[in-house]
């Protein structure tokens, strides 16, 4: 793989990476919640991710091999143990439900335009699409990527400008509709946007002096998706009435319905699938590749390791993800799916938090090109804050992911003595 | 290739900068933290910081996936105790290693080195190569394995005109690999008679080499 990223290349493809379909899923909700206060829950969400950031951007800087993501540095960390697989199963889990949340945005956009579509059906059946390409080992080429990302940018400052033409100040009164408890109990919520923006180290390998490129792309990426996030909240909450908006299953368009008619539609539409698209397929490929190296490392049973022989795919990873993926549509429940993706980035965070903190005493001598500012207070926060955000989740999400949990952690037991009594 | 580098002095940045160019998978022992930063700057490689003889930082580079290691601090004692560990302990299939001292070449090798540098021996041979006459350029020099080509003029009065190879008993280890004259390479050396101004094309050990051409240059009578 030939390193041919610059800094504005990464930064460009993180933004796309992170605007993923969740903003276009949950804002109609969130707002329900919270009120117009939601544009400081955004706010909040971008200094909790930027905790996470750091440690994204210190590890994914200096650790060896960091291209694998949250895992590899879980692995380096703390070897092929239970934080290891905790880390690998919850980013897993998230991507898993990244991927069927896009699956579902996506659906839902179509049958906006031909509403004989039933949603949740149209969800399963890209999902198998998407299978079956990732099956053959389709790759879109960068080119693609970098026009697709140009794209949905400029739809989301389409439709940010767009809400001036009906936008009304009143609308943001009051503010703090229903007290303040609400807007900060929402960003668990709403932290499903951010997710995504960290998998940017997971490039590492094609970026050019990557120990200095990645952490300068990473938090360049992170205040312009924030910007984006807020903006794209106070479009809308300043843009149109209420009622347009709140409870709707497609929030933005509906949004952009009122202040620009049938062209804004279109506009939000075609951004939200192009951002939906791209994280169905990626996320499909990631939590593929996180199962398929789980398995490598006897974390999972080996039958996830098994490659096709001709397309050279993880196919039966590959299979498991998109099996997963489609139970979690079947639910038809965004909500849960939002809380789970929540759920599994921050248990992942918090593994990560750690390893950080294991290698700072562990490994002194790996040169950290990127070193979190004023240690340990970010990563400390960075823990809390996870916490805090799981915390917030709802109880079916909670029993959800300790059983998850609780599973894999047995399973780990089990190959342990099946790995024991085979030597 | 997974190569390991000890030290990003003078000689061992510049390689470092053209290995990552090239695409290889580095990691970099230096113990000079403003030249860690420098690597990050330019390069990408996993980078540690302290010294290439202590067997901790070893521990933690993975060494047991290393295909290379280059030696190339301005200390020889490190790198001496680099490529000891580098072979002993991890087995790293190919040791390079830079002698600053030409004395401390052989035990650099008894370390466990494949190959020694030392810059000071190298650079004296090639300005000793450079002093050659034209009657004999050698075109290719490798002192591990102790191996020359070297292409020989015979002087127009030379002792050689008039015989052939096989007359001029030059030892068999010291192989003639074809003739060149009229603009033309021929293989078929075997029985020809050599004349004035042709060129003959030797390789072998050094020595036997450079007392082959000395022969074939020979004009004085014998």
């Amino acid at each position: 793989m030939k390193r041919e990223l610059n800094l504005a290349q990464t930064t460009f493809l993180g933004v796309g990476t992170a605007i993923c379909g969740t903003m276009f899923a949950i804002m109609g909700r969130a707002t329900a919640a919270a009120g117009p206060s939601i544009v400081i829950t955004f706010l909040i969400g971008g200094l909790f991710a930027l905790f996470d950031g750091f440690s994204y951007a210190e590890l994914g800087s200096s650790v060896p091999s960091g291209a694998g993501g949250a895992v590899s540095f879980v692995k380096r960390a703390f070897g092929e143990s239970i934080p290891t697989l905790l880390a690998g199963w919850f980013d897993w889990i998230g991507s898993v439900t990244d991927c069927a949340l896009g699956a579902i945005v996506f659906a839902f956009s179509i049958s906006y335009f031909l509403s004989w579509v039933e949603p949740y059906v149209l969800a399963i059946i890209i999902l198998l699409f998407f299978a079956v390409i990732n099956f053959k080992g389709v790759r879109t080429m960068g080119m693609v990527e970098l026009i697709l990302t140009t794209i949905l940018i400029s739809s989301i400052c389409l439709f940010i400008a767009g809400s001036f033409l009906s936008f009304r100040v009143e609308r943001f009164e009051p503010f703090f509709p229903k007290g303040f408890l609400p807007t900060i109990l929402m960003v668990g919520y709403i932290f499903p946007t951010y997710a995504g923006y960290e998998t940017i180290t997971q490039l590492s390998e094609e970026v050019k002096t990557a120990g200095k490129t990645i952490p300068k792309a990473l938090f360049l990426s992170l205040a312009i998706i924030t910007v984006f996030f807020m903006g794209t909240a106070m479009a809308t909450i300043g843009g149109a009435p209420a009622e347009a908006y709140v409870g709707s299953n497609t929030p933005l368009q509906d949004a952009a319905n009122y202040f620009m008619g049938p062209v804004g539609v279109l506009v939000v539409t075609v951004g939200s699938m192009i951002a939906t698209l791209s994280t169905i397929n990626g996320s499909m490929a990631g939590a593929t590749r996180i199962a398929y190296a789980l398995s490598r490392d006897n974390l999972l049973p080996s039958f996830f390791k098994r490659v096709h022989s001709r397309y050279r795919t993880p196919h039966t990873s590959l299979a498991l993800t998109t099996i997963i993926a489609i139970m979690f549509v079947l639910t038809r429940s965004i909500d849960f799916i939002v809380y789970v993706i929540a759920l599994g980035y921050n248990v992942t965070a918090i593994t990560v938090a750690f390893s950080l903190i294991h290698l700072r005493k562990a490994e002194p001598h790996l040169y950290r090109p990127f070193k979190v500012p004023l240690y340990p207070w970010p990563t400390i926060m960075a823990i809390f804050t996870s916490i805090l955000m799981i915390l917030t989740l709802s109880i079916e999400s909670l029993i959800l992911g300790t059983a998850f949990g609780f599973t894999g952690v047995c399973m780990l037991m089990f190959l342990r003595k099946k790995h024991r009594s085979n030597e | 290739m997974r190569i390991l580098v000890v030290g990003a002095g003078d000689i061992g940045m510049p390689i470092i900068r053209q290995l990552s160019e090239e695409g290889h998978i580095l990691t970099v022992i230096e113990s000079d933290e403003e030249k860690c930063r420098e690597i990050a700057e330019h390069a990408d490689a996993a980078i540690f910081n302290g010294s290439g003889d202590d067997p901790e930082i070893w521990r933690k580079v993975e060494a047991d996936k290393i295909d290379v290691l280059l030696a190339l601090t301005n200390d020889d004692e490190v790198n001496l105790k680099a490529c000891q560990i580098a072979k002993r302990e991890y087995g790293i299939p190919l040791v390079v290693s830079r002698a600053h001292q030409p004395e401390n070449m052989e035990g650099m090798r008894e370390a466990g080195a494949d190959i020694v540098i030392c810059p000071s021996e190298e650079t004296r041979r090639l300005f000793l190569n450079a002093l050659e006459s034209p009657d004999l350029e050698t075109v290719y020099e490798n002192a591990t394995m102790d191996f020359k080509i070297a292409i020989v003029k015979i002087p127009l009065n030379g002792n050689a005109v008039g015989k052939t190879i096989n007359q001029l008993k030059i030892p068999e280890e010291c192989r003639t690999i074809c003739l060149f004259h009229g603009g033309r390479l021929d293989y078929a050396y075997e029985n020809k008679v050599l004349r004035g101004g042709e060129k003959i094309v030797l390789c072998g050990p050094r020595r036997l080499v450079e007392k082959a051409s000395e022969k074939l240059r020979s004009a004085e009578a014998t």
